[in-house]
């Protein structure tokens, strides 16, 4: 029964008013906390606290009033707001300083990313909402609840996946994920139920009964990735989910996360594979060094570039062409922001790539000029991070993308 | 307190289908006693014709310690278990659960409680019944082992819990598995303290497995004798509540 009533809420989630007709008592008080709380809290995951009955209008208020004693700002707009977070900063013992002061919120539906090279600083972020990491500074609100005020709260609404693939290899796919079902609370037998609809949705019923130990890398990725959904969180963080993934598995799990989201599951990724980044978030966050250097959605931010790029090469057969007769020639177009050589290709950065190419054409074949190919490209999201840090992304990746696990246990100890 | 007891559960669950996915750290716990029962009866049988040896044979003398052995070999494994969690990452994921702290570490004492209870019905077992050693107590003596061997077993393996969740380091807990022979030797376990140095008696006398032992032994030789069962009881609580509190000191530390 629990299952089912998970099951609506699940969906009702992501409009609030909805909940109001369907609380079972009407107290208004604990309607509207209801609505700050989550609905399913109660009726789903009893704790301690509600031992007592929960018929009672007047011990259900208090009971909420007392999970929440000083959290005046959880009002309604919050309730938008999945993940808020401002002014937030993190320092490691000896002065490491993970996180410097970053600002940014999350809406509800919404596929949020941050893209950013190992050590950027988006684990620690991540750690501090998933209540594994206590921060130094600032606020951090998850579905309105300050992270330290009241982190089993929400633990029992997110799912976390952890960037390296934390499973126990001695049990089996099924085990795994019954067990994070009875550790959410849920009876044995809807976490048995809810662990074959995830097996099934992940191709992995003919591994089920095999342990994790010996699953391939995409298997282990999809199983830990179904083990958070277990208990049908609304929202879920990820940090780099598809990390060391081949192309096929990587694209399977975007389909999974995409479908998620279709669904009205809040997504908060980090990734530092531009593709990955361009194609799942709505909005991005670009981070390095512990400060979030750009927001937006991906096009904006590659608009924020401001050119186009053309690109051309040259028929061979009419032997070497004068780049600097090219780049006089091409100069004359307006809005021509500038001419790069790159082997045999001449890359011009322009606005409207695409209405410069009969300009760029007549004036070649005006000076005999034979063209072999043109083509027009956007900005990518390298360049935007190249243009907002100074530096590739890539540098970064290749000298610190062996996770030590020593550096693991140091940011745990430093708790 | 319903919901811990829960969560304890299906944690001690987990463990001990992962203790039964590896048969030797089963097998190995059980064997190498034996092995030691082997070579002390043949290597120490003329000890028994000393004067002050009150046993009947080395091997009859011996047979409770080997009960012991059992459990003291194996201490370390759970706490082990517990830094490969950590080493893997699956020790955050119990964190990201919405659990009491306390289940976590619950959930693999009691397993291993469980462990250690069904290792030494099996030890003793063969003991009494394949080795032919005398038992005066029977099954209920078999069993009361059982529990004083995990009652024991839980409050040494504290010992390696506290190390290892003070130092994150599986090898730091091992290296501390040694400590095993002092305890065992400065013992009543192969030498009867009538033919000990004075000031190895002292020593005997402070040592919690000498009294362990020789719950045991009474138990083996007499049957049930409340003095000495009461004494390794007593001890047993005094180290666990020692061993344990500063293992949770650890783990809250580990956890916060």
């Amino acid at each position: 029964m629990r299952f089912q009533t998970m099951a609506q809420n699940y969906g009702e989630i992501k409009i609030p008013t909805k909940v109001i007709p369907k609380r079972p008592n009407g107290d208004e008080n604990s309607l509207l906390l209801d609505m700050i709380n989550g609905s399913r809290e109660k009726e789903q995951a009893p704790k301690s606290e509600d031992i007592q009955p929960i018929q009672s209008p007047v011990e259900t208020a208090s009971f909420q009033a007392d999970s929440e004693p000083n959290n005046p700002t959880t009002q309604l707009p919050d309730d938008q707001l999945m993940v808020d977070v401002q002014n937030l900063t993190k320092i490691y013992p000896g002065d490491v300083k993970a996180v410097n002061n970053i600002n940014f919120f999350v809406k509800q539906g919404e596929f949020f990313g941050f893209l950013g090279p190992n050590g950027a600083g988006k684990t620690t972020t991540m750690k501090i909402l998933g209540t594994l990491v206590r921060k130094t500074a600032g606020t951090a609100k998850v579905l309105g609840v300050d992270v330290d005020s009241n982190p089993d709260f929400i633990r029992r609404q997110i799912g976390f996946a952890l960037q390296e693939i934390s499973l126990d290899h001695l049990s089996t796919g099924k085990e795994t994920l019954v067990l994070q079902g009875v550790l959410h609370h849920m009876s044995k037998k809807e976490a048995e139920i809810r662990a074959d609809e995830l097996l099934e949705l992940f191709k992995l019923k003919e591994a089920a009964k095999r342990t994790v130990g010996t699953y391939s890398g995409g298997m282990r990725r999809r199983i830990d990735l179904a083990s958070v959904l277990v208990h049908k969180p609304k929202l879920l963080f990820l940090d780099e989910p598809t990390e060391g993934l081949d192309p096929q598995s990587r694209q399977s799990i975007w389909q999974y996360l995409k479908q998620l989201n279709d669904e009205g599951v809040t997504i908060f990724l980090t990734t530092h594979y531009m593709e990955e980044a361009d194609l799942l978030c709505e909005r991005l966050a670009i981070i390095d060094q512990g400060v979030i250097v750009a927001l937006d959605t991906p096009e904006t931010l590659k608009k924020s570039i401001g050119a186009d790029i053309v690109n051309l090469t040259f028929d061979p057969t009419q032997g070497p062409v004068n780049n600097e007769t090219i780049k006089t020639l091409i100069s004359q177009i307006e809005d021509i922001s500038e001419i790069k050589f790159l082997d045999d290709t001449i890359s011009v950065f322009t606005q409207n790539g695409a209405n410069k190419v009969p300009a760029i054409l007549n004036l070649l074949s005006g000076e005999g000029i034979k063209i072999e190919s043109i083509s027009v490209s956007q900005p990518s999201l390298n360049d935007v991070f190249l243009k907002y840090t100074g530096h590739q992304i890539r540098e970064e990746e290749t000298k610190t993308s062996v996770v030590n696990p020593m550096t693991r246990m140091w940011v745990r100890g430093g708790r | 307190m319903k919901n811990v007891i829960t969560e304890t559960y299906y944690l001690a669950l987990r463990s001990l289908k992962e203790t039964l996915r590896i048969p030797m750290s089963i097998i190995f716990p059980i064997l190498i006693p034996l092995m030691q029962l082997l070579i002390f009866s043949q290597v120490f049988k003329n000890v028994s014709n000393l004067p002050g040896f009150t046993a009947g044979s080395y091997l009859d003398y011996q047979a409770p310690s080997i009960i012991l052995m059992t459990v003291m070999f194996s201490a370390g494994n759970s706490a082990f278990a517990m830094i490969l969690d950590l080493d893997t990452g699956f020790f955050d994921k119990l964190l990201l659960a919405p659990i009491s702290r306390i289940s976590i570490l619950l959930g693999r004492i009691s397993a291993e409680a469980i462990r250690i209870f069904a290792q030494t019905i099996f030890m003793a077992i063969i003991i009494t019944v394949f080795i032919g050693v005398d038992n005066k107590s029977g099954v209920p003596g078999i069993v009361l082992m059982g529990i004083l061997n995990s009652l024991f077993g839980v409050a040494y393996g504290g010992i390696f819990y506290f190390v290892a969740l003070k130092t994150k380091n599986a090898q730091a807990a091992q290296a501390m598995f040694p400590i095993t022979f002092p305890l065992l030797f400065f013992s009543t376990a192969l030498m009867p303290k009538a033919l000990l140095p004075d000031w190895v008696k002292t020593i005997v006398s402070a040592n919690p497995v000498s009294y362990i032992i020789e719950a045991y032994r009474s138990l083996f030789t007499k049957g049930f004798e409340s003095g000495p069962i009461i004494d390794a009881v007593t001890f047993s609580i005094i180290m666990g509540i020692v061993t344990l509190s500063l293992t949770w000191h650890a783990f809250k530390k580990l956890v916060k």
